[in-house]
């Protein structure tokens, strides 16, 4: 253990632990399983923190080890459901509606859902979106360029906004 | 519900707090637990094999059939590369999750798509001068004591049923093959 890789350790759990449990919650449906990736998530966090160079944010690096170690976890399940592609969105059956739609557990059950039938990129990127990442952030984190996190971020959030029938979203957040 | 689906998002989970590092210290990875249960499974099947093809080439020799006993001793050292060749995959992965997301997955798409385009080469061929040794040896020994035809039915169907075995499973790896390197390839256009 050196002194650099606890002082980060430490540092990325007081910023983004609770970001981390999201991400586990909304990529593995069972609790259990969820538990253990979030812990996967930070032993890998541990682990890497001994390699960091300081070539990247401390926020960059925390959420690229995260969604890859998060991605191996569902890439490797065989029980999870073939993905959708985001203009087929419109076609998945909501799991409520009405009233109880409108509570906010009820909608975070219901982005969970999506998020699990999306495209590993496309649940990347809008896991990043939600936890209020830039669009050049989500293209570091991603990989991807800015003008391809641009076009993802709109139509996904377009579908989004007709699934929870959000009011006007301004694009440029 | 709220107007805002970030500020549900992120309300949930304020409290978490990372696991202390003197609880990880012993802890391996689903991932790697996954690949330790795998190589378990993985030699304890060689371990049979060899269990069950040592003994065989043994009894062959003792009767004076050295033929179905080379063809069976060629099961041991083809059992021992598969099982090398396990090892060596396995042990290939370095893990480097700090890369980007899309290099990341592209990166595990290709590695995976290589391994299953050369299941024939490491998985496949080295059990199948075994194989065909077992069935030449028994035709060659059947000739002239058997009619030819009587030969090729009574050989020729098991012998096809096995290489067909062979086919399906080298055209179902390569089909997955071309099918994870068609996803690499869309992500690394995206």
């Amino acid at each position: 253990m050196t002194g650099q890789q606890a002082t980060l350790y430490t540092q990325a759990g007081e910023q983004f632990a609770p970001a981390i449990a999201r991400l586990a919650r909304a990529m593995e449906r069972d609790a259990d399983k969820a538990r253990d990736l979030e812990q996967d998530i930070h032993l890998e966090l541990w682990r890497s923190f001994e390699r960091f160079d300081g070539k990247c944010a401390l926020k960059t690096w925390v959420f690229r080890v995260a969604h890859n170690v998060a991605a191996d976890h569902v890439g490797r399940d065989a029980r999870k459901p073939a993905t959708v592609d985001i203009d087929e969105l419109d076609s998945l059956t909501a799991t409520g509606e009405g009233e109880v739609a409108r509570a906010e557990t009820h909608a975070l059950q219901r982005l969970h859902a999506i998020i699990r039938t999306l495209p590993l990129l496309d649940a990347q990127v809008i896991l990043l979106w939600l936890e209020g990442h830039s669009g050049a952030e989500i293209a570091e984190v991603t990989g991807l360029s800015s003008g391809a996190v641009a076009t993802r971020l709109s139509r996904l959030r377009e579908k989004l906004a007709a699934q929870f029938e959000l009011p006007e979203i301004d694009h440029d957040r | 519900m709220t107007d805002d689906l970030k500020q549900i998002w992120q309300a949930e989970g304020a409290a978490e707090t990372f696991t202390k590092p003197e609880n990880l210290m012993d802890r391996s990875s689903t991932f790697e637990r996954k690949i330790r249960r795998r190589n378990i499974l993985e030699y304890a099947a060689g371990v049979l094999v060899l269990l069950a093809s040592v003994p065989t080439c043994l009894m062959f020799a003792g009767m004076g059939e050295w033929l179905l006993a080379g063809s069976m001793g060629l099961m041991v050292p083809a059992t021992l590369f598969v099982l090398w060749n396990l090892h060596r995959r396995a042990s290939n992965l370095a893990r480097r999750p700090e890369e980007d997301c899309r290099s990341h997955l592209s990166a595990q798409y290709r590695r995976q798509a290589e391994a299953l385009r050369k299941v024939p080469l490491w998985y496949v061929a080295p059990f199948v001068p075994s194989v065909l040794g077992v069935y030449g040896t028994v035709a060659i020994k059947a000739m002239g004591v058997r009619p030819a035809a009587e030969i090729i039915e009574r050989i020729g169907l098991p012998l096809g049923a096995t290489l067909a075995f062979f086919g399906f499973v080298i055209w179902l790896n390569l089909r997955a093959a071309k099918a994870l390197q068609r996803q690499a390839e869309e992500l690394e256009q995206a």
